[in-house]
């Protein structure tokens, strides 16, 4: 085998050696250098009392975690509620926007209107900080009915993040 | 192009190539969490027997007190003012709602019965409930609990004859 040969493998075995790696890079790239999050306080819209007549909707403020009943019911909130927290890692100083989606109860008389996440919209667009965290507050509405299911009841909080 | 020029224009171009989807790619990531929510059953009372004192006789001079406990004995506090036996009645509520809860129940009296004739106390199971503490009772297992009403009027010399009726307001809430 001559040395000019000999050479000519070896690039090949470069090439190709480097094409792989970048459809490994391009398989990968969530995962590899995406955010994380971690939840530090579960959202709870805290006891309720469902109400006789009518219907009330419960109002988790995102910031205090404190809930405001309104509506045409006689339903009365008895305290125990607070905001989740999620801490948010990511690329420092990096655009975010964050969405956030709460599955409904599985139980009758109860629905989730929408999530609320640092403000009174189910998305927020920030920038992740020098340190590249971000603390993610979230609130709700919750609609209860005569008809809801008395006990405990628990569901997902979803979290969506896209940075580019 | 020389072969080994083909190679390093090749090589630059993968490399761009890899910094491009690199640089362009949305990196995106989800969590699941977790929400709560208790519900309880609404609460309901209802009057099942109204609370009567029954009749009194007024006194000549003073205040005279009578005072109607759980168990429908009046105590009478005061001068000559009397207090018929037998007409009184206990008063009864039920209660229904979340099995073993504590409840706090209140009153408050909206009208009273007339010049001279005053509800001045409202018990609860012989608890005071009308004087900024509720009373409580708990719900047994089947979310339900009765309360017997009783109390204290005060009736002066003087007093409006007649029967005279009183309302109350009653609240109940868990603890």
């Amino acid at each position: 085998m001559s040395a000019v040969t000999h050479r000519s493998r070896i690039r090949r075995l470069v090439c190709v050696g480097l094409i792989l790696g970048g459809l490994v890079a391009c398989a990968t790239p969530a995962t590899a250098a995406g955010p994380r999050f971690r939840e530090v306080k579960q959202l709870n819209f805290g006891k309720i009392v469902r109400p006789s007549q009518g219907t009330n909707t419960f109002t988790l403020h995102w910031r205090n975690g404190q809930v405001v009943t309104s509506g045409s019911g006689d339903a009365v909130h008895l305290g125990g509620s607070s905001n989740g927290h999620f801490v948010i890692r990511g690329r420092p100083n990096r655009t975010v926007t964050i969405s956030a989606t709460i599955d409904n109860f599985g139980a009758s008389g109860l629905t989730v209107r929408r999530a609320h996440i640092n403000g009174t919209t189910s998305f927020h667009t920030t920038m992740l900080d020098g340190n590249g965290t971000f603390l993610a507050r979230i609130g709700g509405v919750l609609v209860v009915y005569t008809t809801a299911t008395p006990g405990m009841h628990q569901t997902d909080l979803n979290l969506t993040l896209n940075y580019e | 192009m020389q072969k080994s020029a083909k190679v390093r224009a090749g090589i630059v171009a993968l490399i761009l190539g890899i910094a491009a989807v690199g640089s362009s790619a949305v990196y995106a990531a989800t969590e699941t969490g977790t929400a709560h929510v208790e519900i309880l059953t609404n609460l309901t009372i209802t009057e099942i027997d109204q609370m009567d004192f029954g009749i009194i006789a007024m006194p000549s001079t003073g205040t005279d007190s009578f005072s109607l406990d759980s168990g429908g004995t009046v105590t009478h506090t005061g001068t000559d003012g009397t207090h018929s036996p037998g007409t009184q009645v206990v008063g009864s509520y039920d209660l229904t709602g979340e099995p073993g809860r504590l409840v706090d129940i209140s009153t408050t009296v909206t009208s009273d019965f007339a010049a001279g004739v005053r509800l001045t106390e409202i018990t609860l199971d012989d608890q005071v409930s009308n004087a900024g503490t509720p009373a409580t009772t708990t719900l047994d297992a089947g979310g339900a609990a009765s309360a017997l009403m009783g109390g204290t009027v005060e009736v002066d010399a003087g007093a409006t004859t007649g029967a005279h009726t009183a309302s109350i307001d009653i609240v109940a809430n868990y603890q």
